[in-house]
């Protein structure tokens, strides 16, 4: 896929400071890679103007790429409440919205909600290090052992177990009553999909 | 987006971003710079902002790396490295075996990291 490149100039049409424009691209890719199925023409929006604002008050800012990261993530969240207050699923909507995977109801967010609840409660501190090594780091096992300070077959013990808790947390995602309701599907479909 | 990642990114809010490494050390991890066993890691496994702004990092050591490498044809998707396809192997007694294998799998396929070093 081509990349979109971004127009960002300030508020007199001037092209902005290299390193604002560095920080406000880095969390456009972001959100992009990240948020695949907002518009990225919303995001590239979002970013040019984010870009504007950043530079007429760089006096004030400390890392312009922590707060483009912060204010970029901010602003999609705003644009996945907004989306989700505003639009009313009519018809086959909700079949299509879920097909390309646009869904965003109320119902999804509880859902999404009560699944952080039990990650949270069922996943200690070094489960979601396990996670981030093995997801985000590339860590094989015996990563994972020289991180946690214990043998190999340790490592893919405590590694199973993580996967378990996901899956318990998964089912009880599932079967929870606040998600029995006509999008259930979306909950069991994730589920599968999962597991 | 995949679960787990989103898990990250809403589930550890810090605005004021308390115990929070500066951004050359998150660029370090995310280069593997830093050792495995490094804190950083356990604390962006408990901020959100931190955990945006590491994968962040990620995608441009990525971006940075397939400008400099080209002899791989087949580029692997950012996110292709994820739970999901890790948690898939659940349900059966070998899915642990087979999911490990797939995770180094693409773990070879995806970066090549400093793990030569150590083996």
């Amino acid at each position: 896929m081509r990349r979109q490149e971004l127009h960002l100039i300030d508020e007199n049409n001037n092209a902005i400071s290299p390193a604002i424009a560095a920080a406000v691209e880095g969390a456009y890719r972001w959100a992009v890679a990240m948020f695949p199925n907002i518009d990225s023409a919303l995001l590239a929006n979002a970013a040019e103007r984010l870009a504007k604002n950043m530079e007429s008050n760089k006096e004030h800012l400390g890392s312009p790429r922590r707060y483009a990261y912060a204010a970029m993530h901010g602003k999609v969240r705003d644009w996945l409440r907004k989306k989700a207050a505003s639009e009313l699923p009519v018809g086959l909507n909700y079949e299509l919205d879920e097909h390309v995977k646009m869904t965003n109801s109320f119902q999804d967010a509880v859902e999404r909600s009560i699944l952080f609840q039990q990650l949270q409660m069922k996943l200690s501190v070094r489960d979601r290090y396990i996670l981030i090594l093995l997801t985000e780091l590339n860590a094989t096992p015996r990563d994972v052992a020289t991180a946690l300070g214990i043998n190999y077959k340790a490592a893919t013990k405590a590694i199973e177990r993580v996967r378990e808790r996901i899956a318990v947390c998964l089912d009880i995602a599932a079967e929870s009553p606040k998600a029995i309701s006509p999008g259930l599907s979306t909950t069991k479909g994730l589920t599968k999909k999962w597991i | 987006m995949d679960l787990i990642r989103e898990f990250f990114l809403e589930a550890f809010p810090n605005p004021n971003r308390e115990g929070c490494p500066d951004e050359e050390t998150l660029m370090a991890l995310a280069e593997g710079r830093l050792p495995i066993d490094n804190p950083v890691c356990l604390h962006v496994a408990s901020c959100s902002e931190c955990f945006a702004e590491f994968t962040g990092c990620i995608l441009e050591v990525d971006a940075k790396n397939n400008a400099d490498v080209i002899k791989e044809p087949s580029k692997v998707e950012y996110g292709s490295m994820n739970w999901s396809g890790v948690a898939s192997g659940i349900g059966n007694e070998e899915g642990s075996i087979s999911a490990l294998q797939r995770l180094r799998q693409r773990i070879s396929a995806y970066r090549h990291r400093g793990q030569n070093q150590d083996t």
